[in-house]
């Protein structure tokens, strides 16, 4: 089971004076159970690929396949793909719309016609593993709770289509660091328990860095590299070039290195960073 | 130096049944020409501390004056939004025309400023903020990062003295951020007075001066290094702490002789390699 991308082209507004090539030569696999982080400058190409990952938007060339069902080729199956493939726009908190939490995480199941049995045990099962106690939040109107919690509500709502596949766009923009660790703390564990694949796309490098086991970066439409979050790291240089920045701490390593400290340069936590330096220092006074 | 903001004992609550005020009982001063930056989790009350001091909202209890003008004065309304004009974290949802220069030349037009005073003022707006080539495009074409330099040359073109931006980074990628915040550095150089409210560690290191709410009230106030070497007490807030600053001390608690204060990752470099 993978979502897999083959030479995928997609171009905006072609034939026109503003076409604007906006991925080229993307190949990419993602498999089950894999945590991918996907970053790049805004207009790198980012939202498109993921737009073309749950058939929101066809590919110009190339073709992109979810558990085997190539994306576009039956028009029958794109409801079951998007239902494979959740997607979380980013604000998602706009997207709420009913009178209550529960009716609000209801609203996709009903549309698939299941039992109401079946969507209150949805709803629940949505709610508790975005964090939320079921009973204390069902009520609740959407309005009145905090930006962190709206979030957390949409993302049920996206759960509760059970997707093998969780996409979410910049997840915590906007949100406080409080708010953005529970978040992400909630996401985590998405993955480990529920087991769902998930892309995250961040700005955040220092949160990219904590979470994820594999990094896409996106530039100018083209995959740029590609590797560990220490691999991706350790090219500081390489990714202020394509206007990404990188964490304090990797920056700080970076400079230490260029001045001669023989330190190791896959560093991203303060931890690691204390470690190799007090090892390099108390090398240097031996 | 002159004062440009004044905050008296100010308390504000939105609900008047709600026993916990937003603002609870501020003072805080302002100086012309400052940078502050303004610092909490959400629901601190930062946000309702700017919409205040730009009389979107008056204090329950307490005064509020921009240039010597009472906030309360109704007469005084749209003077004082001109002081100090406002940015906001969306910048989809401030720009309103369907070209750039006459988006900028909305404010001006609407104080019934004479055209060709307008035309001087929107284009002095748009060179300082680098935007001058964009100026016959519509917004809608422009990254994050160029729309909101877009919406602060509209306050700019309204001869404000003190630009407020609540958030204004939160929806850019982090060149569009760097793009706004060196438009604030080159603007502060011109003497304009910015306050600017942020989650961002690094974006506040750069200010002169750092203020930190919680619970509605002002923790900690004073120059960046002054503020952020309290990380143990900045991380109770819900705050992170820059990590070059928590890196500096970790290697000073090994015995190591680095400044408790570190705030910049050139510093810690230079410390480390003396």
């Amino acid at each position: 089971m993978s979502i897999k991308a083959e030479n995928i082209k997609y171009i905006y507004s072609d034939g026109t004076p503003f076409r604007t090539v906006a991925l080229e030569d993307v190949n990419l696999e993602i498999n089950e159970g894999d945590f991918l982080g996907i970053i790049g400058h805004t207009g790198s190409g980012k939202s498109t690929l993921i737009q073309l990952l749950n058939g929101l938007e066809k590919p110009s060339e190339g073709k992109i396949a979810v558990d085997g069902t190539v994306v576009g080729e039956d028009k029958k199956m794109l409801s079951k793909i998007r239902q494979t493939v959740g997607l979380v726009f980013q604000y998602p908190e706009y997207q709420l719309f009913e009178e209550t939490v529960a009716k609000d995480v209801a609203f996709g199941p009903l549309n698939l016609k299941l039992s109401n049995d079946e969507i209150d045990k949805r709803v629940r099962e949505s709610l508790e593993l975005v964090g939320f106690n079921y009973n204390k939040i069902k009520d609740a109107s959407p309005f009145d709770l905090s930006g962190g919690q709206k979030r957390r509500v949409a993302i049920a709502g996206v759960l509760a289509m059970k997707p093998n596949y969780l996409v979410l766009d910049e997840p915590t923009a906007g949100l406080d660091p409080a708010g953005r660790n529970e978040l992400f703390a909630q996401i985590k564990k998405l993955h480990e328990r529920a087991n769902v694949t998930v892309i995250l796309i961040s700005h955040s490098m220092e949160d990219i860095a904590k979470l994820v086991n594999r990094v896409v970066v996106l530039s100018k439409g083209k995959i740029h590299m590609e590797g560990s979050p220490k691999e991706i790291y350790a090219q500081a240089e390489e990714l202020e070039k394509i206007g990404l920045g990188v964490p304090q701490v990797a920056q700080i390593v970076n400079e230490l290195r260029k001045r001669g400290f023989e330190i190791k340069n896959d560093i991203i936590t303060v931890e690691e960073a204390k470690e190799e330096i007090m090892r390099e220092v108390r090398r240097r006074h031996v | 130096m002159e004062n440009i903001i004044r905050i008296e004992n100010v308390k504000y609550k939105y609900d008047k049944e709600d026993n916990a005020y937003a603002v609870d009982g501020v003072n805080l001063d302002i100086r012309k020409g400052e940078f502050t930056a303004i610092i909490g989790h959400n629901g601190s009350g930062k946000s309702t501390l700017a919409k205040l001091i730009n009389s979107l909202l008056l204090p329950v209890e307490g005064k509020i004056y921009v240039k010597g003008m009472d906030t309360s004065d109704d007469s005084k309304l749209w003077d004082i939004r001109q002081t100090a004009g406002m940015v906001f974290q969306n910048p989809d949802n401030q720009l309103v025309a369907t070209i750039v220069e006459e988006d900028i030349a909305f404010g001006p037009e609407n104080q019934g400023v004479e055209p060709e005073e307008i035309r001087r003022r929107v284009d002095a707006a748009l060179n300082a903020v680098g935007m001058y080539e964009f100026r016959k495009r519509p917004p809608h074409m422009l990254s994050g990062g160029q729309k909101q330099r877009i919406a602060i040359a509209g306050i700019l073109a309204l001869n404000s003295d003190c630009i407020i931006l609540d958030e204004p980074t939160a929806m850019l990628d982090p060149s569009g951020r760097k793009e706004v915040m060196e438009t604030l550095g080159k603007l502060k150089e011109q003497g304009k007075t910015i306050l600017l409210i942020t989650h961002y560690m690094d974006e506040a290191v750069q200010a002169d001066r750092v203020v930190i709410m919680d619970k509605g009230n002002i923790k900690l106030d004073g120059t960046p290094k002054e503020v952020f070497r309290n990380i143990d007490e900045i991380k109770r807030f819900g705050l992170d702490v820059p990590q070059v600053t928590e890196l500096a001390q970790a290697l000073a608690k090994e015995g190591l002789n680095i400044p408790y204060d570190t705030i910049d990752v050139k510093e810690l470099v230079d410390a480390l390699c003396q």
